[in-house]
């Protein structure tokens, strides 16, 4: 166990200081009376502004932990809270880009509606207008404005998980969660949305907690990683700080000593979920 | 502020490539080769029938030249444009009546469990009563005027309109009404912006289905008590052993229902065209 909450490892960010902290206090989740828990007794505190992947063998609730996070899910036991306060519901605040490539986009709008879609939502519960400045200016950002006439069916996957990170961080969550955004990519346009995920948030700030499976994808990312342990009663088994710069070289000797010491873990962890 | 480049965008943006032949789908590629062939084999079945119609009795088996001067003269007397009127207007009313109720109730099941607990035994009890078996206790409530033959085609409509929209409702993909939810929307939101738009494809299909029920039902509501319409020419027509007015009739349901399908498709095509993305093109 290293890196405690609060360091900034992989170097300071310009985004500044926005984000809130997210904190898992002796959690316990199950699906359904009867059922074992999916975890059990797991704490774990992400600092305001950081960058936390997390890892573990499949079924361990990487992606449990984040639909708490979300406000879909309660916890059976324990507390989660962001910014210190408890979570009550999904909101506006702590807006998640989700794996599925052609779930969560609305097929009928646009890519500029997409885009617009939380900004109006936002605005209508101001009571003002939405800035349509914004949407031009995210999907810049994420290299669609050329696209923003096309309806989702469209697009390719690439483009669609674009759409999705642009209007998701126009709505300025100060927490974004991501949920193997990438996986259902090919291997060269997922490299291109990782590097551009690490630079929207140098630029943008904000808490990002990440889930995947891919251990390369987590060092390039993370400034910590948390291992889960193969579930069911699964935990943190550790937390790895990734003290080096972004952009981060693969090929790096630093990189294959984080990512060696986070892959022995893991293989443990299936090993043992399979021999269960 | 990080600029990023296109790099993941399609080989070829907004092109929609039409499949090459050869493909699974086995045949003449192109729209062109589908109408010829369509075309070829109506021709080929008209003459067939023309032919095999000399072989028989004109009043057992009238032939495509006879059904043309039924055609002809039930047009001159105008009988057969206020029957099409009547029965077009009795199916368009039915199914749009159907559809209007069965909509509300079709959402309301597929998104609260506590309306599908309320709502299935009604749904699946009655979508198995046939609405002819209804004609005549329709009749008797409804009276002998256009409300019993409305309420009857409503009925036949009403229940696939229901089925597919409360499916389509209930199957909303949950990504999608999570997605909505944590950028801000309410429940009111979720509904109104997310599920109903999604539940479209559903509806349009539903309704497409509807229509043909619409269709099945006019006669059978037309052959009681009715003094016009499409059904009642056909009815009618055995009482002077006027074949050829029977085909005339079949024909026009035919065409209409083909017409129809067709101007819901256009529908479909281009005002609904963004909501229907999913929905395959048969």
């Amino acid at each position: 166990m290293n890196g405690a909450a609060g360091e900034r490892p992989g170097g300071e960010r310009p985004g500044g200081d926005r984000g809130r902290s997210v904190t898992f206090n002796g959690v316990e989740l199950r699906y359904g009376k009867g059922s074992p828990p999916v975890v059990t007794d797991l704490s774990l505190e992400i600092a305001a502004g950081e960058f936390f992947v997390i890892v573990g063998p499949s079924g361990c609730g990487k992606s449990t932990l984040l639909r708490l996070v979300a406000g879909f899910l309660e916890p059976n036991g324990g507390a989660v809270t962001a910014g210190g306060a408890a979570i009550t519901g999904p909101g506006p605040d702590r807006a998640m880009v989700f794996q599925s490539v052609d779930g969560p986009l609305l097929d009928w709008l646009t890519v500029r509606q997409n885009v617009a879609f939380g900004l109006k939502l936002q605005a209508k519960r101001k009571g003002a207008e939405y800035d349509p400045a914004v949407v031009d200016h995210w999907l810049q950002l994420v290299g669609l404005t050329s696209a923003a006439g096309k309806l989702p069916h469209e697009l390719s996957g690439g483009m669609k998980q674009r759409v999705q990170i642009a209007r998701i961080l126009a709505v300025k969550p100060d927490i974004v969660l991501m949920d193997e955004p990438f996986a259902a990519l090919d291997a060269q346009t997922r490299r291109i949305l990782q590097r551009q995920v690490v630079e929207l948030w140098q630029t943008e700030g904000g808490t990002v907690v990440y889930v995947t499976h891919d251990i390369r994808e987590a060092v390039l990312l993370g400034q910590r990683i948390g291992v889960m342990r193969a579930g069911p009663h699964s935990d943190f088994r550790s937390l790895h700080s990734v003290d080096i710069g972004y952009p981060r070289d693969e090929f790096s000797p630093e990189f294959a000593t984080v990512a060696r010491a986070v892959e022995a873990e893991i293989v443990e962890e299936v090993t043992r979920a399979w021999q269960n | 502020m990080a600029e990023l480049t296109d790099s993941t965008a399609p080989a070829a943006p907004g092109a929609t490539p039409e499949p090459a032949s050869g493909g699974w789908r086995a045949g003449l590629s192109g729209r062109r080769g589908a109408i010829l062939i369509s075309t070829l084999v109506v021709g080929i079945t008209i003459g067939i029938w023309q032919v095999g119609s000399w072989n028989y009795n004109p009043q057992l088996l009238p032939g495509p030249a006879k059904v043309a001067t039924g055609t002809a003269e039930l047009s001159d007397s105008g009988l057969l444009w206020d029957s099409i009127a009547i029965s077009l207007e009795r199916v368009f009313k039915g199914w749009l009546l159907g559809s209007g109720i069965a909509i509300p109730l079709g959402l309301l099941a597929g998104v609260s469990r506590f309306a599908r607990a309320a709502l299935d035994p009604f749904i699946h009890f009655f979508r198995f009563v046939p609405a002819l078996a209804l004609t005549s206790l329709f009749i008797l409530w409804f009276g002998i005027g256009e409300t019993s033959k409305v309420n009857l085609v409503g009925y036949a409509a009403l229940f696939v309109v229901l089925i597919t929209t409360a499916t389509g409702a209930s199957s909303v993909h949950p990504d999608k009404v999570n997605s909505a939810q944590t950028l801000g929307a309410n429940r009111r939101d979720v509904f109104l912006k997310v599920a109903l738009p999604a539940t479209f494809p559903s509806i349009f299909v539903g309704m497409r289905l509807a229509l043909a029920n619409a269709f099945l039902v006019i006669v059978a509501a037309e052959a009681i008590a009715a003094q016009e319409g499409i059904g009642f020419l056909i009815w009618n027509s055995r009482t002077f052993f006027r074949t050829d007015f029977m085909f005339v009739g079949i024909f026009c349901f035919g065409v209409l229902g083909f017409t129809c399908d067709r101007l819901w498709k256009l529908l479909g095509n281009t005002v609904l065209r963004r909501y229907l993305t999913g929905v395959g093109s048969y």
